[in-house]
Order: structure tokens, then sequence, then C-alpha cells
């Protein structure tokens, strides 16, 4: 028996088998939301009656169960963190835990489950026929995300990238009506290519460092070696797939068209929560370089580039619009162009606090506004006025407008400002980043002049007292409970040291 | 003690409850019913786990975080006190809303409103546990106020009807009269003691702040001369009549006066005991002419407060505040069950496209054989009202007369004659409510009349009805039936060493029996033959007695002037005088604004007009030519950016490729 221990292969592999063993532990959470895609799918094929409200009612509890039981593991991860500690705790050459990261992983999480709850209120609202697949592929986008954060190798970051992408493309076209697949399918091929781009961009990085494991510091020591020009290609040809991903200038152009057609449900997930990961996993990138000046100049100056073009962008080309998608789908450009702002300056202090309070209320008010649309069906500006809104309905309109906007008595109000006054930091000593920074503030003032147009719709240009009521009543609940926490939140004051 | 402290987020959530009702009403579900129950209930059971834990305690001050600056000398002491009654308050409010809010369920369903209505049952519970919460007397008024609000929109929830309107003015007209004397009177325990708070406040009043301090209460618990609100407010919803103006709101101005009276001179007190036995008899004798079921029961809840007021004038805090609880759940039974019968004749009426008067007690009747499962808790709550041995009422109600006949040894002679006034009060008492018995319960039923009556007994308004009638029976009270002294609420609250004199009790409650038959038989049982139900058909004395009372309306209203002949005369003449003296007083005022004020205002006008000429030039030249140029430019920018969005795939792949290389070479060099 002894004897064949002793034998080296066997060894490694019993070593091995003894390593896997232990760090199963490191990925429960992610077991949890498999199980739940698992559970779905079986529900999904199991019945005989594919569809049913009561299907769909198991469906979303299968979902919330498993993302409980993930939020309990995150939980746990977070608590086990060692406080004064080594910032990235290696589990494994395949996985990092680093704080912002498992908070990244619990605002993934707490995001699809508030999903989940909208999704059953409006299940209560009109029910839809397809809410299986649709959780389904929810979970598996928010799985993709949640793995693309543990990643520690660009190999495993890219099939992490894959899976969400491809769970996203599904998820925008359940649901769809059949004339609307054009744009969807234009979102794929766009989708593809960016995704190519990357992959590229990756094999540049490769040839530049021989290796693309990005937690050793030998890979970034080679990179620095690098010639500038080569490191700003690879790199942006790397970020073709992020920008994608974040529908931000010039990888914009699929949002508006999808977002169009796409149920009013899909969007409000697509557009808010894969943001967080994505943007978390560059501001994890940006600190892994914070020893690098030279190359923290280079992706610093490509991002901030590219915040500029999309927050003047965005705000411009929004101001034309008329149709509620279209126009959240500019605003959500620009957002992207103000988020990107803590993740320039993620070597500065405070910037993960920042970005996460910025997104949270970002994608809070963006369910709002979905949750509203989907329950209301409405798809122009000038919808808003054919219905007798009730006067709750109509203030959470107004939430979400100022909050987008960034108005005062809002939560949006206080993310922006704390965006701002911590970008200052950087923006004190750098030209780009000033000039980046003024720009962000004056297109701030921009954005009024589209978000008022959903105010004044409702408030000022309501068409007759015979409009036709507007959507389930008792459904509007978690929107404008959503809507009441932005506002309450002013009342905790600036979040910000 | 940890979870007291956080009493203060109870006192909230009606308040947030009513607020999201208002903003969003529920017009398809049941929500707002059933969360209105379950919240009440909820504050109910804390008001009883209250009660347990301040049983030893002699009360608590909660600090709020807030703290009130309001003059550089004097801050507004933002607390919460609790203690015995307040415990007992919030208990009560608590009960009595949630078997209102489970009644009207049921009663408010076809309402297309009914989320406002709940709504303003909401916020009408946050004010009335903040005036029995808070520990100032600013505070107090601030609830005070609110009650008065939510009493006013709950008068006047059928606004379209005229009389719904009218009462609903009336009702927050007089309240605010009573108030103005109020607000005086805080003003003179500012002045005079340097505080309103409640636990500071120890010196004697004068008797004159005493007097304006009880205006609050005058108005509030509608004690003779501003009574003739509370009759008239029935034209509110029937569940709203028996929370608010039966067994809460108006206990509120009592309440007060419990916690104010150690403050009040002894001659004040012998004046608002004057004033509450005058209160008590004359509103006893309306009752028992009404017509209107309603009205009745109002009246009769006026003369009640004149009990418990009379209790505590007389240094009785205990009765008082007893009959005050008592009073709470027989009164707010009585007017769910008689709001039952309104419902179902409504109903009837509304079936059959008859228009009569549904809450006029000489059109209908038969009302216990038909329907028993609803005359059985009427019949307990009656009893309790009129004083029947082995209820809640009689111990209260007894035990205030056997005071009040005690009290001769700190106010001398004149307790007699309260005394017999105050049985002779209970006595017509017994009448009225026997004759609404007669008149409504025991009478044969108009024959046509048959479908009127429910087949089943609903649950939503049996239990409420059983709770509030089970309340009623002593043992709750007191384990002796024949008096209120071994009971809790006498021990804990330091009631006089004085003994009662016991044979006054039982001699009032034979005498009841008997004033109960005798109405009850008077207008329960007619003559053969006479089926007429729009003339009153009666037993001759009751004839006799019912001409005498027309006579009485005639003497009245020719006293009182009024040329048109109304139900409501008494109260439309007192409305006419004050009114008209309000109006005297307005233009008084504006004579004096109009000389002086006016024109100044006038002047300031013109150099703002002036100057607004000159802006609005500067605006239009210079100010709005760069906006212009702005939105410009914005437009172009818009222009361009949309026109790259062409929908062409191979073009967004190559313009995506162009700007990052762009972006690439920008930066790189």
């Amino acid at each position: 028996m002894k004897q064949l221990f002793s034998n080296p292969f066997i060894e490694s592999f019993a070593h091995r088998f003894e390593n896997i063993y232990q760090s199963v532990g490191f990925l429960l959470p992610e077991a949890a939301l498999l199980a739940g895609i698992v559970l779905l799918l079986l529900l999904a094929i199991s019945t005989r009656k594919a569809y049913g409200l009561r299907l769909a009612f198991w469906a979303v509890a299968i979902m919330m169960a498993s993302l409980f039981a993930q939020l309990f593991f995150l939980v746990g991860q977070l608590r086990s963190l060692p406080d004064e500690a080594p910032l990235y705790l290696m589990a494994d050459t395949l996985c990092v835990f680093h704080p912002l990261q498992i908070q990244a992983r619990i605002a993934l999480n707490l995001g699809a489950l508030l999903f989940g709850v909208v999704f059953l209120f409006e299940l209560l609202g009109h029910y839809r026929k397809e809410s299986v697949e649709w959780l389904f592929w929810a979970l598996s986008a928010l799985l993709g995300l949640d793995l693309l954060l543990l990643s520690a190798h660009f190999l495993t970051f890219y099939m992490s990238f894959e899976l969400s992408s491809i769970a996203t493309y599904f998820l925008l076209s359940v649901g769809r009506q059949r004339r609307q697949h054009e744009a969807l399918m234009k979102y794929v091929l766009f989708g593809a290519f960016a995704s190519a781009l990357m992959l590229y961009g990756i094999s540049w990085i490769y040839g530049l460092a021989g290796s693309i494991e990005f937690t050793q510091a030998a890979f970034w020591q080679h990179l620095q070696a690098a010639p500038s020009l080569w490191l700003y290609i690879a790199w942006a040809l790397f970020a073709a797939g992020v920008f994608f991903k974040l529908s931000v200038v010039p990888f914009h152009f699929w949002a508006p068209d999808a977002y169009e057609g796409a149920p009013a449900m899909s969007l409000a997930f697509v557009s808010a929560i894969p943001k967080v990961a994505i943007l978390a996993f560059m501001m994890l990138l940006n600190s892994r370089m914070a020893a690098f000046a030279a190359l923290q100049t280079v992706w610093g100056q490509l991002l901030m580039a590219v915040a500029l073009a999309s927050l003047l962008l965005g705000n411009f080309i929004a101001l034309r619009q008329h149709n509620l998608k279209r126009l959240l789908a500019y605003s959500t450009i620009a957002h992207m162009g103000t988020l990107l702002l803590p993740v320039v300056a993620a070597g500065y202090e405070g910037a993960e606090e920042v970005f996460l309070y910025y997104w949270a209320v970002y994608a809070l008010t963006l369910f709002v506004a979905f949750a509203l649309a989907a329950q209301q069906q409405i798809d122009q500006i000038a919808d808003l006025r054919r219905f007798n809104h009730t006067t709750g309905a109509k203030l959470a309109w107004g939430v979400v407008a100022f909050s987008l906007a960034g108005l005062p008595p809002t939560a949006g109000f206080l993310a922006k400002l704390g965006v701002f006054v911590h970008f200052w930091k950087m923006a004190a000593s750098h030209n780009l980043a000033l000039l980046l920074w003024v720009t962000a503030l004056l297109s701030t003032a921009v954005a009024l002049a589209y978000y008022i147009k959903i105010p004044y719709a409702l408030f000022f240009k309501q068409e007759s007292e015979a409009g036709a009521p507007a959507g389930a009543d008792a459904a509007l609940l978690p929107a404008m409970m959503i809507a009441l926490l932005l506002v309450l939140a002013i009342l905790w004051g600036y979040p910000f040291a | 003690m940890e979870l007291i402290h956080s009493l203060w987020l109870l006192l909230l959530m009606p308040l947030a409850w009513g607020i999201l009702l208002l903003v969003q009403p529920f017009a398809r579900a049941r929500v707002d019913g059933v969360v209105s129950v379950v919240l009440y209930g909820g504050l109910s059971m804390a008001g009883w786990l209250l009660l347990r834990s301040t049983g030893q305690v002699p009360g608590t001050v909660i600090e709020l975080p807030v703290h009130w600056q309001l003059l550089k000398t004097y801050s507004v002491n933002s607390g919460i006190y609790i203690d015995y009654p307040t415990a007992w308050m919030v208990f009560i409010v608590g009960l009595v809303g949630s078997c209102v809010a489970l009644y009207s369920c049921r009663y408010m369903q076809e309402e297309t409103h009914r989320s406002r209505y709940f709504a303003y049952l909401s916020l009408f519970v946050f004010a009335m546990l903040g005036i029995v919460l808070v520990r100032d007397l600013l505070l107090i008024y601030v609830g005070w106020e609110l009650v008065g609000l939510c009493s006013y929109l709950l008068i006047g929830f059928w606004h379209e009807r005229s009389e719904a309107r009218r009462a609903a003015l009336q009702a927050f007209v007089t309240n605010r009269l009573g108030d103005a004397a109020f607000v005086v009177g805080i003003g003179a325990c500012l002045l005079l003691t340097g505080s309103t708070d409640l636990l500071q406040m120890q010196q004697t009043l004068p008797w004159w702040a005493a007097l304006c301090l009880f205006g609050g209460t005058m108005g509030k618990s509608a004690q003779f001369p501003l009574h003739f609100w509370l009759p008239d407010a029935m034209a509110g919803p029937t569940p709203a009549s028996a929370l608010i103006h039966a067994a809460t709101m108006v206990a509120a101005g009592v309440y007060l006066l419990f916690r104010l009276h150690p403050l009040f001179p002894d001659s004040t007190l012998l004046v608002i005991a004057g004033l509450a036995l005058i209160t008590i008899l004359w509103s006893a004798l309306l009752a028992c002419v009404q017509k209107d079921m309603k009205r009745v029961l109002a009246y009769s809840t006026v003369s009640q407060l004149g009990y418990m007021i009379l209790a505590i004038a007389l240094h009785n805090p205990a009765g008082g505040f007893a009959h005050l609880l008592t009073h709470a759940f027989f009164k707010a039974g009585l007017f769910l069950s008689v709001g039952a019968v309104i419902y179902y004749l409504h109903h009837w009426q509304e079936k059959k496209g008859l228009h009569f008067d549904a809450q006029n007690m000489f059109l209908t009747g038969g009302w216990a054989r038909r329907a028993l499962w609803l005359a059985i808790p009427y019949g307990i709550l009656a009893a309790a009202l009129a004083g029947f041995p082995l209820t809640a009422g009689a111990l209260s109600k007894e035990n205030i007369i056997m005071s009040v006949w005690a009290s001769h040894a700190r106010f001398g002679q004149v307790a007699y004659y309260l005394g017999s006034g105050a049985i002779l009060g209970a006595l017509l008492t017994a009448f009225y409510m026997g004759r609404q018995t007669g008149l409504i319960w025991l009478r044969p039923a108009p024959p046509e009349q048959a479908a009127a009556f429910p087949a089943q007994p609903h649950a939503t308004f049996i239990i409420p009805l059983a709770l509030l009638s089970v309340g009623s029976l002593w043992f709750w009270w007191s384990p002796n039936p024949m008096s209120l002294e071994a009971g809790a609420i006498w021990q804990r609250l330091k009631a006089p060493e004085a003994s009662l004199p016991h044979a006054i009790g039982y001699l009032t409650s034979a005498g009841a029996l008997f004033m109960f038959a005798l109405g009850a038989w008077l207008y329960g049982f007619s003559p053969k033959g006479k089926t007429a139900h729009n003339e009153p058909y009666l037993q001759p004395l009751a004839r006799l007695l019912y001409r005498f009372c027309c006579l009485q309306d005639r003497v009245i209203r020719y006293l009182m002037d009024v040329a048109k002949p109304n139900e409501q005369t008494e109260s439309i003449w007192l409305q006419d005088r004050l009114t008209a003296w309000g109006l005297k007083l307005c233009r008084a005022a504006h004579q004096f604004d109009s000389k002086g004020i006016d024109r100044l205002i006038n002047g300031l006008g013109k150099i703002t007009v002036v100057a607004a000429h000159v802006i609005a030039w500067t605006d239009r030249q210079i100010v709005d030519g760069m906006v212009k140029a702005i939105v410009g430019m914005a437009r172009l920018a818009a222009y361009i950016g949309s026109r790259l969005q062409s929908g062409i795939l191979q073009e967004y792949a190559w313009i995506a490729i162009v700007a990052l290389a762009l972006i690439v070479l920008g930066v790189a060099i």
C-alpha cells in the first residue's frame, strides 16, 4: 500500500485530489447557484404542462432559495476573510478572494434577489408564460458573472465572461416579438465581434507577458517591460469585450436597439446587474497594477478616454429620444461613463465604497423604472400621459427621474456627489482626469434636460381624466417601496467619510 | 425595558401606513383592510404588554432622539411618558381600531375610495397615539389638531352629500373654538409655570387658565355648550363614528382633563362639574326624542362624556377613567351593531329601489326575531350603557354616581344636587336605551321588510361585536359585580379614601332596570291592529310623551327664531349665531387690514413690478440668447451622435474599431 503511494504519479494525483477536496468549500456559493440552475432546468423539462402560473411561482421559489443559500455562503466567506490581512487570499491558482470581490458578489446576489421579488410581483400583475426560462437564464448569467469575479486567469475570465454573455443573449430574447429579433441578432453578432477582439487582446497580452495568470507578480513584471504602444494595443483589444459588456462608447451601439424591443423585466436585469461584476473586476485589475506605474497609466488613460466619450455621447444623444427604453439605454451609457470614474481612481482611498454605493443606487432606480414600465407596458415617454396613474406611481416615476439625474431629494444625488468628491482627489493632480471631472459635472446638467421629460409628461401634460387605469396596483408595491427607500436614503446623510 | 424604548416606532407605523394608502390606493386588492386590522391588532397587543409591564412601575420616561428648542429659554420636551393610563389608552385605541377596521372590511366594501377611508383611519390612530403618549402639552396640542383634522375628513367622507359637508365643517369650526381657548391655556401654563411639560407642572393654575384649558376638553368631548357638533357628525361612516366619535377621540378631552385636573383650583372644578351635569341632562333629554338611531347614540355619548368629566371634576379620576374605558367598549359596540342594521336596510332599499331614511327607528322593527345573532350583542351592550347589574357600564357609572354623592365631604351641599342630577341622567339613559331597543328590536317588523333581514351572519360583523360585548361584561373590570372597588383600575389610580354609599348604586340600578323596561314596553309593544309605519303607532302614554316632545320641539324652535322646521334646529341655531359672530370679527379685522397694511403691500408690489420688468428685459435680451446658443449646440451634438446609430452592423463594427484605434493613438501619443 505504502508502495503505491510512493509512486510519484499517484502521489501527485492524491495531492491534487486532496487539494480539490479542500478547495471545494470555497466554491459553495457557486454550487448553490448551480443547484438552483439544475433544479430550474429539471422543473422546465419534467412538467408536462410546460406553462402555468403555479410553475412560475415554483421557479421563483427555487431561484430565491438558491440565491439565499448563495448569500449565506458568501457572507460566511466575507466573515472568514482576515481583517488586517493580505489583500488577496488565494484559494488555489484558479480563484482569489478579496474583500471587494466578495462584496461585489454579494451585490450581484442582492441584485438578483431584488430581481426575484420584483419578478414575483410582476407575475401577480400579468402572467408571462416564459418565466421558467427567464429565471434559468438569469441565474446562468449570474453564475457566469460570479465566476468572472473569482477568476485568476484570463482564460477562466474569458470562459465565465462568455457564459454570462450567452445567458444574457437569451435573457434579452425571451418574450420578444418576432420582428424585433433583428436587433437581437445584431446584438449577438456584435457581442461575438467584441469578444473575438478580447480574445485577440488576450493573445497579445500572452505574447507580451508570457503568461496570462494575472495574479502572479511575474506576469506584471514581464508586462511592464513591454513597449508602451504594444501595451496600449493589447489592453485596448482586451478592453473591447469589457466595454461591450458595459455598453460604453464605442461599443455602445447594441444597447439602444436591443433595449427597445426587450421586455422591461429582462432589461432590469441586464442593464443593472452585470455591470457591478465587470466594473469590480476592472477595479481589482487596476489595484493589482498599483505597483507598476507605467501599466497603470496606460490602463487609466484608456478608461478615461472611454469614459469621456461615453459621458458626452450618451447624454447628448439621449436628448433626442422619445422612446423610454432607448432613453434609458443612453442614460445607461452615460451612467457607465460616470461609474468608470471610481474605477480609474481605484488607487485613491474610498473608491470601493463610492463605486458600490453609486452602483446600488443606480440599480435600484433602474429596477423601479423597469418595474413601473413593465406593469404599465409603457414604451414611449408620451405613453405616460395616456394612463391615469395613482399618485404613488407618479411619485415613483418622479423619484426615478430625479435619482437618475442626481437631484437632491434622492439617493442619486448622494451617489453622484460621492463620485465627484472622490474623483477630485485624482483630478486635482492630473490633466486628463481634470478634463473628465469637468465633463462629468457639466454633462449632469445636460442630463437634467431629458430626465425631466418624465415628470413633465406625468404632472403637466396629463391628457384626460378618462385615461386607461394604469397597471395592477398591488404589483406596483415593490417599485414604490424601493422609490421610498431612495428618498429615505437621504436621511442617512452623506455616506462617505 | 429595552423594547419599550423603540415604542416610538410603533407610533410611526400607522402614520406610514396611512401615507402609503393615501399615495397608493389599493382599488382591487383587499390589502388595506387586512393590513389595518393586523396593524391595530398589533398595537393593542403592545398596549396589553405595556399594561402588564406598567403594573409594577409608576411610569417610564422615554427620551426621543429629537430635541426641539423652540425658544432660547424654552424647549419642547419631545419624550414619551408611559404609565398605567397611557398603556390602557394604547390598548383601547388598538383594540377598538382593529375591531372597527375588521368591521369596515365589509361595511365599506363597495366604496370606491375605500383606501382613503382606511388611510384617514390610520392617520387618526397615529394622531390619537400621539395625544396619549407624549408628555408635553404643546405636542399634545399637535396631536389634538391632527385628530380634529382626521375627524373632519371622516365626517365629510361622503362629501357628495351636502349634510356631510356641513356637518364636517361644523365639527371642525366648533372644535377650533374650543382649541383656541386651549391654546390660550397652554400659553398661560408656559407663562405661569415656565413649562408645558406634564411631568414638571406642579403648582395650581389660576381659575381663568384652568377654564381655558378646559375649553379644549369642551370642544373635543362635546360638552355643553359646544356639544352640538357630535350628533351632526353622524353623517360620517358608522364604523368611523364608532372609533372616533364614540370610543377614542371624544374621550381625548376626558383624558386631557384626567391629566390636568390636579392643577385646577376647586372653584373651577365645581364650575366644570356643573357644566358636565347640564350636559348629561340636556343631551339625555334630547336622546329621548330622536328618530335617527345613530343620533340617539350620539347624544348618549355626549351624556356619558359628561359623566366622565363630572367624576374627574369631583376628584374621582379612577371612576372617570374607568367609565372612559368601559364606555369605549360598549358604545363602539352599539355603533357597530346599529350600523349593521343600517347596512342591511340600506342594501335592501337599494335592491328594491325604495327611498326612505334607513336610520329612522320608526320605519323599521323586529330585528330581534330575525337576526338574533345581532340582537344578543346589542342587548349586552345596551344593558351596559343603561347600567344593568353584571355589566361593565353599571360598575363605572354607579361608581361615578356614588362618588359624586360622597364628595359632599369636600364640596358641601352642592354634591347632593349634582348626585341627584346624575341619578336622573342614569334613569333617562336607561329610558332612551329601552326606547331604542323597543323600536328597533322588539316591535313587530313592517311586513314588507321581511327580505331586509340577513340570511346569515357575517363574520366580519360578528367578531368585533362579540369581542366588544364580552368586554362589556363585569368580570374583566372587577371581580365583584356590584362594585368597581375590587378592580385593578380603582386600586391603581389612587382613589379617594371616602367610603362610597353603595345603597345609592343599588337603587340606581333598580331604577335603571325599571326605566329600561318602561321604555321598551312603551315603544316596543304597540296596540294590536295598527301597522302604519310612517306615523308612530304607540301606546297612549308613549303617544303623550311623543306629543309633548313635539311640542317641546316647537317651543324651542319658536324661542330660537328659526323659520325653517328642521330636525337639527338647536344646532343650526347655535351655528348661525357663531357664524354671525365670526363674520363680524372677520370684517373688523379686514377693516383694520385694508387701511394700513394694504397700502404698504401695494407700494411694495409696485416696486416689485418695476424691478421685474427690468429683469425681464435683461433676461430676454442677454440670458436667453446665450441659452439658445447652448441649446442649439446640444441639438447639433445629439443629431450627429444619433446619426452614428445607423442600424447597420458592419458600420457599427467599423466605427468601433476606428474609434478604438483613435483612442489608442490619442492616448498613446
